[in-house]
């Protein structure tokens, strides 16, 4: 799974690789990347996952850090309900478009109280990013991801 | 199917709307709206002596002596700490003390040192029990001093001051995880509302990470006593400390995750104090070392 996140996205994004996590229990994510109390991705011993965050390369200030998290179920059909599972808990002002067969070619975007969030659908994959200070990294962080777990013969 | 009861997340605690999501009372209660009145200004004392420990964590008894009475003291304008303890505590109080009493556990020579000065004061000493654990204990006691370790905690964010009390809720396991941000109803327990009459934290070896299962890489000496009447305003403070001692660690911002969020429930949900860091004085008072405020 760690092997799976691109070390870089374009020139302006780098993974954290000292941050990197590898984790099954939603118990874990609180303790890395608190995102609910309840188990809010389906996480169980069935799914993998990793998350790190990726930092912005700029010359000035503090550097932002978008966390990217990706999750492995053991196939697409749950995949699919824990996106909807978190999407209503996370995303309930939002409007829920995933459903069985969803194939958007982008990633669904969400401008939040802390910065932007991406989602998408990979087959069995779950992709995510938050934080994100705007719209074209939160999709160039998921798309990058997505590439690469094609590449490497999965996410389809 | 989107769920009927909303979910707390990381957005309500960015927000503030813990209180919106916090949802019913595990108990089952109807707390009154008046409890989450917003609370006034609180004052936290911080006393700290290089002395207190040293690098092989032996305690100086002696300097902790003077450093709770300095704190007493302090906290209550008092002269002296007869007259700093029989303005908390009346003489026929019976007093009980609350330590934390494993994993990380309060040392054992500032339990002492703070009963050895009840007695001092006059209180007898039958009428000083460790009132940890059972619902039973703090029934039995007019008065309770609250004496937790500084600690993080996995799951809660921080395991200090409001989650002592877990024990007294008679079902800690219903506040872990979700109803961890409920924390405060526990305070609000008639057999407990009104009876803390001093937070004593004892912060000489604090853990700033994970918790509440010790880990030396992330403890250190931090030699002090944090002390005041506002629970809230003493775990703000605390969780203070411990960020910017994580912040130390790392070189960079580490926030603590999850967040505190029964902290920010404790005050605006619960009304047991205040959280706000604007409306906490923090009168501090010996070694300045690392003082991570």
């Amino acid at each position: 799974m760690v092997k799976k996140l691109p070390l870089e996205i374009g020139a302006a994004w780098k993974l954290r690789v000292d941050r990197l996590s590898f984790f099954r229990s939603h118990l874990v994510l609180n303790s890395i990347y608190y995102l609910s109390h309840e188990n809010i991705l389906d996480l169980d011993l069935s799914a993998e996952a990793v998350s790190a965050p990726y930092e912005h390369i700029s010359g000035s200030g503090d550097p932002k850090r978008s966390q990217f998290l990706l999750v492995q179920y053991e196939n697409p059909e749950r995949a699919r309900q824990a996106l909807n599972r978190f999407h209503d808990a996370y995303l309930p002002d939002y409007q829920n478009e995933i459903t069985a067969g969803t194939t958007a070619d982008s990633p669904s975007l969400f401008k939040l109280e802390d910065g932007w969030l991406a989602y998408k659908l990979l087959g069995k994959y779950i992709a995510m990013v938050f934080e994100c200070p705007d719209r074209e990294s939160a999709r160039a962080i998921i798309q990058k991801n997505e590439s690469n777990l094609l590449k490497k013969g999965e996410g389809s | 199917m989107k769920d009927e009861k909303p979910v707390l997340t990381r957005r309500d605690f960015i927000r503030g709307t813990i209180g919106v999501t916090l949802g019913a009372s595990v108990f089952g209660l109807q707390w009154p709206r008046e409890e989450a009145q917003a609370a006034g200004s609180s004052v936290v004392t911080i006393v700290r002596d290089k002395n207190a420990m040293d690098s092989s964590r032996n305690v100086d008894i002696t300097v902790l002596e003077k450093m709770l009475a300095e704190t007493l003291t302090r906290v209550t304008g008092q002269k002296n700490t007869k007259d700093a303890w029989l303005s908390l505590v009346k003489p026929n109080d019976v007093i009980g003390l609350v330590p934390t009493d494993h994993l990380n556990p309060t040392h054992d020579e500032v339990v002492d040192v703070v009963k050895n000065s009840l007695m001092d004061a006059g209180i007898p000493e039958d009428r000083i029990r460790d009132a940890q654990g059972s619902p039973r204990n703090p029934k039995k006691c007019d008065a309770l001093i609250a004496i937790p370790g500084l600690k993080a905690h996995w799951l809660t964010g921080i395991g200090t001051v409001l989650k002592n009390y877990i024990l007294y809720s008679g079902s800690p396991s219903s506040y872990h995880k979700g109803n961890s941000a409920k924390l405060g109803e526990i305070w609000n327990l008639p057999f407990v509302k009104g009876k803390t009459k001093l937070v004593l934290v004892d912060s000489l070896y604090p853990l700033c990470d994970k918790g509440p299962q010790p880990d030396p890489r992330y403890q250190w000496n931090y030699n002090g006593f944090i002390a005041g009447t506002d629970p809230v305003a003493v775990e703000t403070v605390c969780l203070k400390i411990i960020t910017e001692k994580r912040k130390v660690i790392r070189g960079e911002p580490w926030p603590l995750s999850p967040p505190p969020i029964c902290v920010e429930a404790a005050d605006k949900v619960y009304g047991l104090g205040t959280s706000r860091m604007e409306q906490i004085k923090i009168n501090h008072y010996g070694w300045e070392r690392e003082l991570l405020l």
